[in-house]
């Protein structure tokens, strides 16, 4: 990958966690949506909307996640063009 | 609201999405086209009339089940970095038409594997295309009974029947006006980013009414849920796992997806901003889901179908407009689905199945412009009917009353067989196409068996008691429950179709090895490099252009290939005419063309033009090229050593001689000091005799002429001595004259009278009349010593000596041969030698300089001295040139 003039060691090493952060993210996000699988109360019925609400909460965050690393990493999947 | 006015509002509706097509294909500047926007808009066929009306029917019966089929594309989708970027920069850079045309291009261009995989996507979208048949019939006849006469089983096939006409005139006028170059239809792309927009709205319009006009808000509505029903549904973890990953497998391979994502991305850019507002947008889907679901079920008369409750429970409220923006909502789904997926399916078949099987009949040098152009779009059109007249007749097979959500568990799970060899194709090089085709066949066999069979099997497909006893009573096999596993039939299904699926592949990769033309597409495909790739190695071709412009012109039409052959000949540098057949020329044409027929079928039809298809080799020279110039390179190196040990060797010689050099001045000083020694030393001996009284005079004469004898041995030693090194360091000057041999002869003979004795000397004059320039004085030194050597050491009786003159070459040969006994091979070598007198007394006094000095005149004079071996007895020839 082209990196410009001025980069330093720093922004090089941030560069690269933020793609690696892009990579696993995917990873992380399957994990948490099978987390309230683990939830099952006494009588192993999940309570319905804590459920909802999580999982949307959970979708909400990935995909601010997703618009962070969007912000980041876009110029650089466009400067291969 | 009248029935009639859902119709006419429908096609109003599909006529202004055609206008929308029609201006956005017209438009010259497409700059708002190609937006992030418009990409991730248009990804939003993902969400069908399954989303639309299903979705909460899913929820009804199987509680926040659903939301796995959003979560699975959500994780791809925000995870882009990793896998999608790479699957749309291949798609880009290999100009790939469809999901079959990559998984034929990445496994050697091979035609079996793009039938394979082209039937698996028609089978496995058929169930599909009958759940929006099914979902438009069945929300119309929900419209039919609010007017008052319920649809019954005739009316809603006849209904389905209209509906799938309907989508075929519709999908053809769309779809298959232009055989666009890379399959691009921006029209189409348009029109699906507006019906996105219309679904959406529409479904968080009946969303928004239930919650807050229903429900009396969030907090109600929350607690309304937990009192429901659904609230007591036991998520299975197994499924919940199983469909979430399988959505994530199918949202990449299923052929519209694939369409959308990949074939039309207009940018690689598109996909940072898709990475976060496609899951928000599915996040907007399944919103109101629940909501709706709970409120239905609340509010509407039990044993309403939930798969109907986003248009009944407006309906039921009397909003009109509302359950008219719901109804539309619905029909943008299935239409959208239907007509990309109707586009995407009939390239497949042109493409990987009519193409192929039309070629070998007719040649491909004979044809007129276009007419295989032509012979495209007619088959696409007849496929798109023939996709939506399967979808039709599964839906009368499947009875039509199946739930949505189940119909469409079978389709993703069918398309899923895919994914193996597509993941594998972009990130495993030892995947080989035959690991690809039995990975796909056995997927696709085992999917068939336990889900699609099943599924219509109960209109008489299967024979009676196969599902619950298997075939032929073998209880194994039975398609719900293969292995005996008990428990969720599309759970099972699933498990056992993608793991026989990955392990064939898996085994059968690590049994076969690739071909040339597998090899190169595989790094083509796997090697992801930040920068875009150099063209392909070269390929050495043989064809004429004329037939490649021939060629292309029925494929490309007339002035789309005109153009192509003159850009590139304007690139090739000549100007007007047509270009050279270069490998680069090649790939390019086979790439423009891939964008209309496929990469399988462009390579073919390419190469049956320039070389009758003969290609492994050549391209396995490509291959072998990077072989060769790393066997190149260590060629050179090893030259570069053996270079290094010739000059060590020189070195190690030059050392040696350098050695011996120095061993010879030791041992020449050594010699000297001997040779000085041995005089100095008698005359030593006599002096001190001389200085006694008591000797009489004729001892002191006597005395005195040993010491002046050895005096005159001393002198004659040192000027031996002067004249050799003076000779050596070539420092002497010649004083040449011309002179007649036989005199120079005369004079040495004469200057040895004193010293030869007994020894005769044969001449014979006439041949010594022969004129020389030389150095008289010096020439009659090596004359005199010749002479005088022959009468010391000839140890014959009668010692003779003959002298011998020979003309030839320009040069005069003059031996000098005695009778004695000569000397002895191994020392022959020896005798030029300083000090090399051959017996140990030197009897004549002589201190072995003698032939070396001789020798060194004969080198000065332009000539040379040699023993001659093998004459009766020792023989010497001093060779000259001769004057001319």
């Amino acid at each position: 990958m082209k990196q410009a003039q001025d980069d330093t060691p720093t922004t090089t090493d941030r560069k690269r966690a933020r793609r690696d952060a892009a990579r696993i993210l995917p990873g992380v996000g399957m994990v948490l949506v099978c987390l309230p699988l683990l939830w099952r109360t006494g009588d192993g019925a999940w309570r319905m909307s804590s459920v909802l609400i999580y999982v949307l909460v959970l979708w909400i965050v990935l995909i601010a996640a997703a618009l962070l690393i969007s912000r980041t990493l876009g110029h650089d999947a466009g400067e291969n063009q | 609201m009248p029935f009639n006015l859902v119709i006419v509002a429908a096609l109003a509706y599909g006529a202004l999405l055609f206008t929308i097509a029609y201006v956005a294909d017209r438009q010259k500047q497409r700059s708002w086209l190609g937006t992030p926007l418009i990409y991730t808009l248009s990804l939003s066929i993902y969400c069908t009339a399954w989303t639309f009306y299903g979705a909460v029917g899913y929820a009804a019966r199987s509680g926040l089940e659903y939301l796995t089929i959003y979560l699975g594309p959500t994780l791809v989708m925000v995870g882009w970095w990793g896998l999608l970027r790479r699957l749309v920069r291949v798609g880009r850079e290999q100009r790939i038409t469809s999901i079959a045309d990559l998984i034929s291009s990445r496994y050697g261009k091979s035609e079996s594997l793009g039938i394979v995989v082209t039937l698996l996507a028609i089978v496995g979208t058929t169930p599909y295309i009958a759940l929006q048949l099914q979902s438009v019939t069945l929300s119309l006849a929900v419209f039919a009974e609010a007017r008052g006469d319920g649809w019954g089983q005739m009316e809603m096939r006849a209904g389905a029947l209209w509906v799938a006409l309907g989508l075929i005139v519709f999908t053809v006028l769309f779809g298959t006006r232009n055989l666009d170059a890379n399959e691009r239809h921006h029209g189409v792309v348009t029109a699906i980013a507006v019906e996105a927009v219309v679904k959406l709205v529409a479904l968080m319009a009946v969303g928004v009414f239930v919650v807050w006009g229903i429900g009396g808000g969030v907090s109600n509505v929350l607690g309304m849920i937990d009192a429901s029903p659904l609230a007591d549904h036991k998520q299975d973890g197994g499924r919940w796992v199983g469909l979430t990953v399988i959505s994530a497998i199918a949202f990449l391979t299923l052929p519209r997806m694939f369409q959308v994502l990949v074939v039309e991305n207009a940018d690689e850019r598109h996909l940072s901003t898709a990475g976060w507002a496609f899951p928000l947008y599915l996040l907007g889907m399944s919103l109101f889901v629940v909501p709706i679901a709970v409120v239905g079920m609340a509010t509407l008369p039990a044993g309403a179908n939930p798969d109907l409750f986003v248009l009944t429970v407006p309906l039921e409220y009397d909003r009109d407009g509302l359950a008219m923006l719901a109804f539309l909502g619905g029909f943008s789904s299935a239409t959208s689905m239907v007509v990309v997926a109707t586009i995407a399916l009939a390239t497949m078949v042109s493409n990987h199945i009519i193409l192929p099987l039309w070629l070998p009949t007719t040649p491909v040098q004979m044809g007129t412009s276009g007419d295989i152009r032509r012979l495209l779009i007619r088959t696409r059109r007849l496929s798109i009917a023939g996709v939506l007249g399967l979808g039709y007749l599964y839906y009368r097979l499947s009875g039509g009353g199946v739930a949505l959500a189940s119909i469409g568990m079978i389709s993703f799970t069918g398309v899923a067989q895919i994914g193996p060899a597509l993941f594998a194709g972009l990130f495993w090089r030892g995947a080989t196409r035959m690991g690809a085709l039995t990975g796909v066949s056995v997927g696709f066999a085992v999917w068939a068996w336990c889900l699609f069979l099943p599924s219509v099997g109960e209109a008489g497909v299967l024979a009676p008691g196969v599902l619950e006893n298997g075939p032929y009573g073998i209880g194994w096999l039975r398609p719900e429950a293969m292995f005996g596993v008990q428990g969720d039939p599309v759970l099972n299904a699933m498990m056992w179709s993608l793991l026989l699926n990955t392990l064939s592949f898996v085994a059968v990769s690590l049994l076969t090895t690739q071909n040339a033309t597998e090899r190169l597409q595989c790094v083509q495909f796997t090697s992801f490099v930040e920068t875009p790739r150099s063209s392909q190695p070269g390929i050495a071709a043989n064809g004429r252009t004329e037939d490649l412009l021939h060629m292309s012109q029925r494929i490309l039409g007339e002035q789309e290939a005109q153009a192509f052959f003159q850009a590139e000949a304007e690139a090739q540098g000549g100007g007007n005419g047509l270009p050279d057949v270069t490998p680069v020329l090649i790939e390019r044409l086979e790439r423009l063309m891939a964008g209309s027929v496929g990469a399988a079928t462009a390579h073919a039809m390419i190469w049956q033009v320039i070389d009758a298809g003969n290609i492994s080799v050549e391209e396995m020279y490509a291959v072998a090229d990077e072989a060769a110039e790393i066997m190149e390179y260590s060629s050179k190196l090893e030259q570069k050593s053996r270079e290094q040990e010739r000059t060590a060797r020189a070195l190690r010689q030059a050392n040696e001689k350098l050695v011996a050099i120095g061993q010879q001045k030791d041992a020449f000083l050594s010699q000297i000091s001997h040779e000085l020694r041995t005089p100095m030393t008698s005359i030593r001996a006599f002096s001190d005799l001389l200085s006694e009284s008591d000797i009489t005079d004729d001892q002191r004469r006597r005395f005195t002429g040993i010491i002046r004898d050895e005096t005159e041995r001393l002198t004659r030693l040192l000027d031996d001595l002067l004249d050799l090194s003076v000779l050596e360091n070539g420092r002497v000057t010649l004083n040449v004259q011309r002179v007649v041999l036989a005199d120079l002869l005369d004079r040495a003979v004469a200057a040895t009278g004193g010293v030869v004795g007994a020894l005769t000397i044969a001449r014979d004059r006439s041949a010594e009349q022969v004129m020389l320039q030389t150095d008289p004085d010096r020439l009659n030194q090596v004359f005199i010593n010749l002479i005088t050597n022959a009468a010391k050491y000839c140890d014959a009786p009668n010692p003779d000596l003959t002298i011998e003159v020979q003309i030839g070459h320009g040069m005069v040969a003059i031996d000098f041969i005695d009778n004695g006994s000569g000397i002895a091979t191994a020392q022959q070598g020896l005798i030029f030698e300083k000090f090399s007198r051959l017996e140990e007394d030197g009897k004549a006094g002589g201190a072995g300089l003698g032939l070396a000095i001789c020798r060194e005149i004969m080198h000065r004079l332009g000539g040379q001295i040699d023993y001659l071996p093998g004459q009766r007895g020792g023989a010497f020839r001093v060779t000259l040139p001769v004057l001319r």
